[in-house]
């Protein structure tokens, strides 16, 4: 009869292990003490997408191994105004470090300058401001970037006719002048069109629709960021252009793998968030420790078309 | 599990410890669970609370600040550092309670722009209190600028919190359901199992006890006819019932042996009274018949006439009742000095007798009629010669009888049942010493290897 009891009482241990009490006991108890890290940071992303939780994962992964830690100051959509008070706020926080997307203008440039004088270093990601004091940048070469957009959609394009280009809201004066300057090496190719994205992206279907209808005879479109990439592609789609007008983007998004896979979408320019999160740690730690570092660390572009889809 | 005994009160102990195991287990994760919400709540709470505090701690700073401007008076200075002080400890303590790591490092963030805030507020009543203009406006738009900053970065901590205990919460409430289905099976199985267990336990039980008292009342009612009980369990009902049928064989045994003691007894007299016919006239008869022969002078035959006077008047004694082997042994030389006139000198009865034992109980008339048998199947076609040894003697606590004869034997196919109306004397013997002793008496036939028949018995000694 003691074989049932042990039989029971091991059922029971069996029960117990399957329903994982450890579980709740974990997410009600904290496992370890935290401890103050080498160094604090501040890491203002630019708004709350995909891509930025890249850098994101990146920053804080990188941050745990060189056992940092990192404060992440988030806003949901890009506002310029909010995303100045974000990066003085961390500026007033006395942090060891900034880590902050930046727009090329006078405002970032002041608090740029301000973080500096205050000893705190300062580097810009995915988006830099020139002239100012920054330690780093850490980021694609927008200009580059322009460029080569520019390239690929003339190519697809034969060389000649009209193009229109959908922008984020801030004005990104250097991929801009990539394009433009890579457009006046070719005669035929004309720039019709420029349309700006609100901040909070809600207009963007409405204006690749407008750009689309408005120039009969567009041809290509480069547009400058992910989402406006994916919305293009249903524009195409719905209006039924596709194969009339070629679109040249940045790529990231689910549904734009899919587009190119079908041809809708001509080709995609892929960043590498997660590096970019990793370099950005790195290089800070450095100019904390007084190492040498780049003034500009350009990361690699990703093309991809129809051909090289399952390479990536 | 077969053939082991199982007893009824360890079966019931069982299934009690069963249960309890059960209902322990059931409350002790119950409790736990508990304490885990409770906790979980606990540290909602606490928070939640700390972070009231710091806040009314920052904006009472505010306010001071605000009234010390307004009047210009140094009595707030206090209240302000008091205040920024307080904030700055609780923000210490909160970071103390472990919190996510992300709140951790937000409140680091909060640490530094609390001194911050206290600087520029310390520079904004300096200024304000020394010059009468409002010079001091520029560290006030700071202070300002800092606090919104503390009080956004509280509000995003409050934020965190709430999302984190959120989902914390809702990770126990998919545990508790999972629990609360698990009871509800375990509850439904053993709720299930335990009715199964009763009814069989208790069918079986009553269905053995059932049999039993059947055929009890069978046997009380003198029905020896029953058949066995066949219990299948490994408990008390089964011994009873093992016991109740080796009872049952016993007295239908015991029974068997009074029947037949009976009949043997009734076989034993039928015999005594046929050499009872009107014994008073015989032994009157014999009387006269010795008297005369002393008269005619034949002291021989009156010796004989003696002699079978009193083996008659031995013989038609009780044939149940229990003589001291002097007794039979005396009686059984009056029946050789009968058997010796008839035979006269064909005949040697040789005695060879341990004087010990002659006190030693025997039933009566059992010697006799093996020594007749000697006589008559040994002796008889024999024309000199014969010879008969009585021997008794002691075999450890046994006595020995012993009569050898040197006649023809036994033949062969000499079976004493088989031929009961031959035999019927020595076959009565057999039985009244089986009965006698009890089993325990033997009997046994021998061929001697020199020729002629030895019958041996051992009988345990009675008192």
């Amino acid at each position: 009869m003691k074989k049932y009891v042990l039989f029971l009482i091991f059922l029971l241990m069996i029960v117990t292990i399957l329903l994982r009490p450890q579980s709740i006991y974990n997410a009600t108890n904290p496992l370890s003490y935290i401890k103050n890290k080498d160094y604090h940071f501040i890491f203002i992303p630019k708004e709350e997408n995909d891509y930025w939780d890249k850098i994101s994962k990146g920053i804080v992964v990188s941050a745990n191994e060189n056992n940092v830690s990192v404060s992440i100051l988030k806003i949901n959509y890009f506002n310029k105004e909010k995303h100045l008070s974000r990066i003085d706020r961390a500026i007033e926080s006395d942090c060891d470090g900034i880590i902050s997307y930046t727009l090329n203008d006078n405002d970032y440039k002041n608090l740029v300058n301000k973080s500096i004088e205050r000893n705190i270093p300062f580097i810009t990601i995915d988006g830099d401001v020139l002239d100012s004091k920054r330690n780093a940048y850490i980021g694609i070469n927008h200009y580059y970037a322009g460029n080569m957009m520019a390239e690929k959609l003339f190519e697809v394009l034969n060389d000649h006719g009209e193009i229109g280009l959908i922008m984020s809201s801030e004005e990104n004066t250097l991929r801009l002048t990539g394009i433009y300057n890579k457009a006046n090496e070719y005669e035929k190719i004309n720039i019709i069109d420029v349309s700006y994205m609100d901040e909070k992206k809600v207009n963007t279907y409405k204006i690749i629709e407008d750009m689309v209808i408005k120039n009969k005879n567009i041809k290509g479109i480069i547009c400058n960021d992910e989402y406006s990439t994916y919305l293009a592609g249903q524009v195409l789609v719905r209006l039924n252009k596709v194969g009339k007008i070629k679109i040249i983007g940045m790529g990231g998004m689910q549904g734009t793998k899919r587009f190119v896979q079908k041809g809708v979408i001509e080709g995609v320019f892929i960043k590498n968030p997660y590096s970019l999160g990793n370099k950005a740690i790195e290089s800070i730690i450095d100019i904390k420790k007084g190492n040498f570092v780049e003034d500009a660390v350009f990361d690699d572009l990703l093309y991809i078309d129809k051909e090289n889809l399952d390479e990536e | 599990m077969k053939n082991k005994f199982i007893s009824i009160n360890e079966k019931l102990i069982v299934s009690y410890l069963l249960i309890l195991i059960l209902l322990a287990w059931v409350a002790l994760y119950s409790l736990y669970t508990i304490n885990r919400i409770s906790n979980e709540y606990n540290h909602f709470i606490e928070d939640i609370s700390m972070l009231n505090n710091i806040k009314s701690s920052i904006t009472s700073s505010k306010i001071a600040l605000d009234n010390l401007l307004l009047t210009r008076s140094t009595n707030y200075i206090d209240t302000i550092y008091s205040s920024i002080n307080s904030a700055s400890f609780a923000i210490k303590d909160f970071k103390n309670e472990n919190p996510p790591i992300e709140v951790f490092n937000a409140c680091t963030d909060l640490q530094k722009l609390l001194s911050n805030y206290e600087k520029y507020c310390e520079g904004t009543f300096r200024v304000a209190l020394s010059t009468a203009d409002e010079r001091y406006i520029r560290n006030y738009n700071n202070a300002l600028k800092v606090y919104n900053y503390i009080l956004e970065g509280l509000d995003e901590i409050n934020n965190h919190i709430y999302e984190n205990r959120f989902k914390n919460y809702s990770l126990i409430l998919q545990h508790n359901s999972n629990f609360s289905k698990t009871i509800l099976f375990i509850f439904a199985l053993s709720i299930f199992l335990s009715i199964l267990f009763v009814f069989i336990f208790s069918s079986k039980l009553i269905k053995n006890i059932k049999k039993i008292t059947k055929n009890a009342l069978e046997i009380s009612k003198g029905n020896f006819k029953v058949e066995n009980i066949q219990v299948h369990s490994q408990d008390e009902i089964s011994i009873l019932s093992n016991t109740f049928n080796l009872m049952v064989e016993k007295i239908k045994n015991l029974m068997r042996e009074v029947k037949r003691k009976t009949e043997l007894e009734k076989e034993a007299q039928f015999l005594a009274l046929q050499s009872q016919i009107n014994p008073h006239f015989l032994f009157n008869t014999l009387n006269v018949i010795a008297k005369t022969s002393i008269l005619e002078g034949a002291d021989e035959t009156c010796d004989l006439i003696e002699s079978l006077s009193d083996f008659l008047r031995y013989t038609l004694r009780n044939p149940s009742s229990q003589v001291k082997l002097l007794d039979e042994i005396e009686y059984l030389r009056e029946y050789i000095s009968i058997q010796k006139t008839r035979f006269s000198d064909r005949v040697q009865f040789i005695e060879n007798i341990d004087e010990n034992l002659l006190n030693y109980k025997i039933p009566l008339l059992s010697l006799q009629p093996i020594v007749e048998n000697a006589f008559k199947h040994g002796l008889e076609g024999k024309e000199e010669g014969g010879k008969i040894v009585f021997t008794l003697t002691e075999k450890g606590n046994y006595i020995l009888i012993k009569i050898e004869d040197n006649g023809k034997g036994f033949s062969h196919d000499y079976h004493i049942k088989s031929k009961p109306s031959s035999s019927i004397g020595l076959h009565n013997v057999i039985e009244r010493l089986k009965l006698f002793y009890k089993n325990k008496g033997l009997l046994f036939f021998y061929n001697q290897s020199s020729g002629g028949a030895m019958i041996k018995i051992i009988i345990p000694k009675v008192e």
